[in-house]
């Protein structure tokens, strides 16, 4: 069964603008988390967010969800300024990372069911069941969800991050501490929400993941984005064959700024 | 709709649902059915005890004779025995044979008993003595015809057991609401976070103060949810006769609907006071391993205030009703006697109503920050900020004045005081400025005031000598000064110096030194953390603390304020200088026997109090303003 598409917008509309974001952390130094960053993503592709750890990514994530406010910058999904009205923001982004949690104490239909009814879906019990479904849950959507397998786990929170069809989905690695078996399905499952006309945000330090589902990279490293184009743009730029090698060689060369101060 | 579901969520856990309904269930029929046990052996014990006494010739015949249940022992037979363990009290004789000294020991209620009994009959023996003395002079009187006096406990064993009760009650139901709360408080801010579940909240298209309410409403219900069920099973522990709590004589009539009513409304700011200590605490914690740490800090924080209740002869007046959690602890405590003053139970309430308010606000304020939302707030803060730094310096001062500068003030007056003042409050705030590495110039605002703003300074401080004593007139209903410090107040101006020595030690002094620390660097350091209104609050509350006395704390507090403000909008700290001058240097020159009767400073008129305010708020207001 496929989403419903209600709020898809046209193929290669701009979804997601994060401009000359700035966040700054005094843990317990004064530590510029992020600096400057910039990029965008459209309807219809994933762009990566690939660097180390303490790169900057789950900041700017977090920034792009809402979750924290940037010191200096902007960030608009599709059209809407997060600074005017994050709760309009939030409700086209689906989110999920590895931190995002499951309540325990509920089954994997209620889990969904709550959030349908929090996210506003016109029939929660409708759009639950629907999911339900799709992703192959109801063998255990009854059982609680502190009892489910790693495996199980991942496809409900899928369903709950997804519950209210939304146009943007960013996802913060969200293979981290996932076997292969699972880290497949949800791989599979971006590549489908990419073919449905979906604007999917993937940070990853893992370069396989990278190379398999990204349409454009943003290098980003030290708070800073390196670069930011195709996978095969930046393999011609750099003269490397593998993203890895790539990656290596954008982090080691000094920054390179356009004149309008953003990452080429 | 998410706080039906944070409430059905909490249902299904049995931990919360133990901690919060049950245990007060299975915990006040055991707390009654002991302390019911207690008192029953300690009546028993009392009454039924066979002590010992030692006593000589006819002393010993007549205690022997009059005291029921004692066994008297000579010295003699004490030797003999080379034990005087089992002894309850020695009556030692004079020379003549006739009871002197009555030895007992105050920390055994056996010895204490038998010091009872045998006083009876000593004065009996007494009045016997002066009655054959008096018909031997030709005046045959009883004395107890003429006057006897004899103490009566009117209370009665229900109302003092009530009291008993009381005293362990507060303790015991803030320990109870604290620990359910606690659980569902770590549960839902501290957990929430460690699973994932609050980011995943967080991330919804809920507005984020709508969670964070719904989870403080969760808590507050929680603790609400404690103290229903404790008042509900100690009415029927009382009540019901499943525990035999005979002992307690009419303590069961003690209480009954209406008092555990009154509890229970005396109660309901006290658990929301309560709540917002444990949201803070749960919302600031990393993990719920951090937040079991901080849980027994947390846990005092509450209890230790409510202990205060179980301090014999603690009486609730009008000052410690304002006491967060205390007051509320002493009125339960003697609502449960029966004795509570309507006009203090309803201080006590309003004032934890208050504090209910403030704490809520607070623990909102707080847990809204990202960073104490998505991780630990203790890391993360910014440099300039210098709140913490403020508030080390403000104790440091505070604890060298404690200690030393009362030590020195107690041994001479004069000079301590210019120890107190030069070396501990001028140290201090130099000694800050330095070690935090500021500039001193932009710190202590150390810039030539306008003309203007110096004349209204000048206003000012003549108005504050009616802006501290309206403030003492309107305390004084609710906090009435003791004699003894008022005696103490005016013996410190009674000093033997000329005025100009006067001035210089108890105006000029403060007015530099008191300054430099409160306007200069504590002021200097809050700037960048605090609105400016809450820096004039915060400041001159201090001020307040720092004069020692729950007498001063408004009235000072209230000219701290006043200064601070004045501070604030002259830009200049001489504009406090000169109105703290002008204050101190008015009462000191006035209550001088040179200038006696120019002022009348024991007793300012009402008048002047009610112009002297208008002037300094006036004169504050007006500062700062450019034509």
């Amino acid at each position: 069964m496929s989403d419903s598409a209600h709020m898809r917008p046209p193929p290669g509309e701009r979804m997601v603008e994060l401009i000359d974001l700035h966040k700054r952390f005094f843990a317990p130094e004064p530590v510029d988390a992020v600096q400057g960053v910039s990029f965008d993503a459209r309807a219809g592709e994933v762009v990566g967010l690939l660097g180390p750890n303490g790169a900057g990514k789950t900041t700017t994530l977090r920034m792009l969800v809402t979750l924290l406010s940037p010191d200096r910058g902007t960030v608009r999904v599709a059209g809407v300024d997060a600074a005017v009205d994050p709760g309009l923001v939030r409700s086209r982004i689906g989110y999920l990372s590895a931190s995002t949690g499951l309540y325990g104490r509920l089954s994997a239909r209620e889990m969904i069911l709550h959030f349908a009814r929090l996210q506003g879906v016109a029939d929660p019990k409708g759009r639950t069941e629907a999911l339900i479904a799709r992703f192959g849950i109801s063998e255990f959507a009854d059982q609680r969800c502190d009892r489910l397998s790693t495996g199980q786990k991942q496809k409900t929170s899928i369903a709950r991050a997804i519950v209210h069809d939304p146009p943007v989905l960013v996802l913060d690695e969200p293979t981290l501490g996932l076997d292969v078996l699972v880290a497949q399905t949800l791989l599979a499952f971006v590549e489908e929400a990419r073919d449905q006309g979906r604007c999917v945000v993937y940070s990853t330090h893992i370069m396989s993941e990278a190379e398999r589902l990204c349409d454009r990279v943003a290098v980003i490293h030290g708070g800073r984005v390196l670069a930011f184009d195709t996978v095969d743009a930046l393999r011609e730029r750099t003269g490397k064959r593998y993203l890895e090698d790539v990656f290596v060689s954008l982090v080691s060369a000094p920054p390179v700024v356009t004149p309008d101060g953003s990452a080429p | 709709m998410l706080l039906g579901f944070e409430l059905r969520y909490l249902s299904r856990d049995p931990l919360a649902l133990v901690l919060t309904l049950l245990a007060p269930v299975l915990l006040y029929p055991l707390m009654m059915g002991g302390f019911a046990k207690v008192s029953r052996d300690d009546q028993q014990t009392t009454a039924d005890a066979e002590l010992r006494v030692v006593a000589e010739g006819e002393t010993a015949t007549r205690i022997q004779a009059g005291a029921e249940r004692v066994t008297v022992l000579s010295e003699g037979e004490l030797i003999q025995k080379s034990d005087d363990g089992g002894v309850h009290v020695i009556v030692r004789n004079d020379e003549a044979g006739r009871p002197r000294v009555l030895e007992y020991r105050g920390s055994a209620w056996e010895s204490r008993e038998a010091r009872d009994r045998v006083e009876t009959v000593l004065t009996a023996w007494q009045d016997e003595a002066r009655a054959t003395h008096w018909a031997d002079i030709g005046m045959p009187v009883a004395p107890e015809a003429v006057l006897e006096v004899r103490s009566h406990d009117v209370a009665g064993d229900a109302q003092r057991q009530a009291m008993r009760l009381g005293q362990l009650l507060p303790g015991m139901l803030v320990f109870l609401v604290m620990s359910s709360g606690l659980y569902v408080a770590l549960d839902l801010f501290a957990g929430e976070k460690e699973r994932g579940t609050l980011e995943t909240l967080l991330t919804s298209r809920v507005d984020r103060g709508a969670v964070l309410a719904a989870k403080t409403a969760v808590v507050c219900l929680a603790t609400l949810a404690s103290v229903g069920s404790s008042l509900f099973t100690l009415w029927l522990t009382v009540q019901s006769g499943l525990v035999d709590i005979s002992a307690l004589g009419g303590v069961g009539m003690g209480i009954n609907a209406a008092v555990l009513l009154k509890a229970g409304v005396l109660l309901t700011p006290l658990s929301l006071v309560l709540s917002a200590i444990l949201v803070v605490g749960a919302a600031w914690a990393r993990d719920y391993r951090q937040g079991q740490a901080l849980g027994l800090p947390l846990l005092l924080c509450g209890i230790a205030p409510a202990g205060l209740a179980a301090v014999p002869d603690l009486q609730l007046g009008a000052a410690l009703a304002l006491v967060p959690i205390s007051g509320i602890s002493l009125a339960l405590r003697d609502a449960l006697a029966g004795e509570l003053d309507p006009a203090l139970g309803v201080l006590a309430l309003v004032a934890a109503v208050g504090h209910a308010a403030l704490g809520m606000a607070l623990a909102g304020r707080l847990i809204g920050r990202e960073d104490v939302l998505l991780g630990g707030g203790s890391a993360r803060r910014d440099p300039d900020r210098l709140g913490r730094e403020a508030a080390i310096v403000f104790l440091v001062a505070l604890i060298l004045f404690w200690f030393f500068g009362q030590l020195a003030q107690s041994r001479d007056l004069v000079w301590g005081l210019a120890f107190s003042q030069v070396v501990i409050l001028g140290g201090t705030a130099v000694g800050a400025v330095f070690v935090l590495n500021q500039d001193l110039r932009s710190l202590w605002r150390l810039r030539a005031p306008r003309v203007a703003d110096l004349g209204l300074g000048l206003l000012a401080g003549i108005g504050c000598t009616g802006l501290g004593d309206l403030v003492a007139k309107a305390q004084a209903p609710f906090l009435p000064t003791s004699s003894a410090f008022t005696e103490q107040f005016a013996a410190a101006f009674n000093v033997d110096l000329p005025m100009w020595a006067m001035i210089l030690v108890f105006a000029v002094q403060p007015a530099i030194f008191e300054e430099i620390l409160f306007r200069g660097t504590l002021l200097g350091l809050v700037r960048k953390s605090l609105s400016p209104w809450a820096q004039a609050l915060v400041v001159g509350l201090l001020f307040g603390l720092i004069h020692f006395s729950v007498f001063r704390f408004f009235p000072t507090g209230v000219l701290g304020v006043a200064l601070t403000a004045a501070c604030i909008r002259s830009g200049s700290i001489a504009v406090p200088m000169l109105m703290h001058f002008l204050n101190n240097g008015i009462l000191v020159g006035a209550s001088h026997p040179d200038l006696e009767g120019l002022l009348p400073v024991e007793e300012l008129p009402l008048w002047w109090d009610i112009a002297g305010t208008a002037l300094v708020v006036g004169s504050v207001a007006l500062m700062g303003r450019r034509r």
